[in-house]
């Protein structure tokens, strides 16, 4: 590995951080791609500081989002459930696969993830009458002064979109955000901001689970891994602060350009 | 949901929050430290300590929800400690590598 400066990296990790925060993800799709294409850090390693940081990013986020009443505790909780085994499993799968079928996997999940971001439309998931049952899982949030509740449908469809998600993240180092995010969002009901803040504070325990499978296997680099999760604290604490700033239909066209870009170049590099 | 229970919540919710700046405080602290001085001693438990924040959240919200009584949702949380923790008995027997690869780990970048 080439020798890298714990100030770039720091200002990495807090780039990935803000942006992830921003979006309700990890930021873990930024972070590999950067560290192995433009770093030269060797995959496995990219993918265990990823993993890191994703649980500063979560955890960061989290205590900003559970301030606001954001976060839809149970909901979390039941889709962990998928999300954590999905991690385990991914872990332990990454573990036995050479890199350069790492680096197709994550192309071809970044593209793919980057089509449906740009094909999603915004619809509005909130029910104005405030008399409706929200259901166990369901719940109320407060849209500027006025209070909207939401239920929660095709439960399974959530559990098996948290279940590729975990095991996602645990082969590639992400939060898995960017699959649950717009399936919550776009099939189940759930409104987007509750959607990104349940899943920002779902996957520190799903990096969680793979993370240990990466530390015990000897994966993690110490110093770029604690100089990127360093980064990632202040950038996640501020990205969630500015998460209500930003037009949320600008920063998913963005994204997905970037996504298809990342995708592209990380599935030649598998080559 | 009733009153009782969104006040439970409510305390939960401030316990998590509260563990979860605890821990990320003590890990950035000891990230500052281990990098001011080069050595990886500090990095490594600080790392451990950010790896096992998502865990002790997850204990609170079991407890928290075993208190309240919602068993259903308390049942489920165990379960997720228990795959958590199954993680941990199987990364100490994960292919300890033969070889390790050239500068990946424990190496100052």
């Amino acid at each position: 590995m080439i020798e890298l400066s714990p100030w770039l990296l720091i200002a990495l990790g807090g780039g990935a951080g803000l942006v992830g925060a921003l979006l309700g993800l990890g930021g873990g799709i930024f972070l590999v791609p950067l560290l192995t294409l433009a770093l030269g850090v060797p995959i496995r390693a990219a993918i265990a500081a990823s993993l890191i940081s994703v649980i500063a990013t979560a955890s960061a986020s989290s205590t900003v989002n559970l301030d606001r009443g954001l976060v839809n505790l149970r909901l979390g909780m039941v889709l962990e459930v998928a999300t954590s085994m999905g991690g385990l499993a991914g872990g332990i799968t990454a573990a036995l696969l050479a890199p350069r079928h790492l680096f197709l996997l994550f192309g071809l999940t970044l593209a793919g993830m980057g089509v449906i971001m740009a094909r999603r439309s915004g619809r509005r998931n909130v029910i104005a009458d405030t008399g409706v049952d929200p259901g166990r899982l369901g719940g109320r949030i407060l849209e500027g002064e006025t209070p909207y509740v939401y239920r929660v449908r095709r439960l399974p469809l959530a559990l098996g979109a948290s279940l590729v998600a975990g095991a996602i993240s645990g082969l590639l180092g992400l939060g898995g955000g960017i699959i649950k995010v717009p399936v919550l969002n776009a099939f189940c009901g759930i409104p987007i901001r509750v959607a990104a803040a349940t899943s920002a504070f779902m996957i520190g325990v799903t990096a969680a689970a793979s993370s240990f499978l990466y530390f015990g296997r000897g994966d993690v680099a110490f110093p770029l891994s604690a100089a990127i999760a360093l980064g990632a604290l202040p950038g996640s604490l501020l990205g969630a602060r500015l998460t209500h700033r930003v037009q949320a239909r600008s920063l998913k066209v963005i994204m997905a350009a970037v996504l298809l870009i990342v995708g592209a170049q990380m599935a030649l590099k598998a080559r | 949901m009733s009153g009782r229970g969104v006040r439970t919540q409510r305390g939960v919710e401030r316990v998590i929050e509260a563990a979860l700046a605890v821990g990320l405080l003590v890990s950035s602290s000891l990230f500052v430290v281990g990098l001011a001085l080069g050595t990886s001693g500090p990095l490594k438990w600080g790392i451990l300590l950010l790896m096992l924040t998502p865990v002790a959240r997850v204990v609170i919200l079991a407890v928290g929800l075993l208190h309240e009584r919602d068993f259903l949702f308390g049942l489920v949380s165990l379960f997720v400690l228990g795959v958590l923790l199954s993680g941990i008995v199987v990364s100490g027997r994960l292919a300890p590598r033969p070889v390790p690869a050239p500068g990946a780990p424990e190496r100052l970048p």
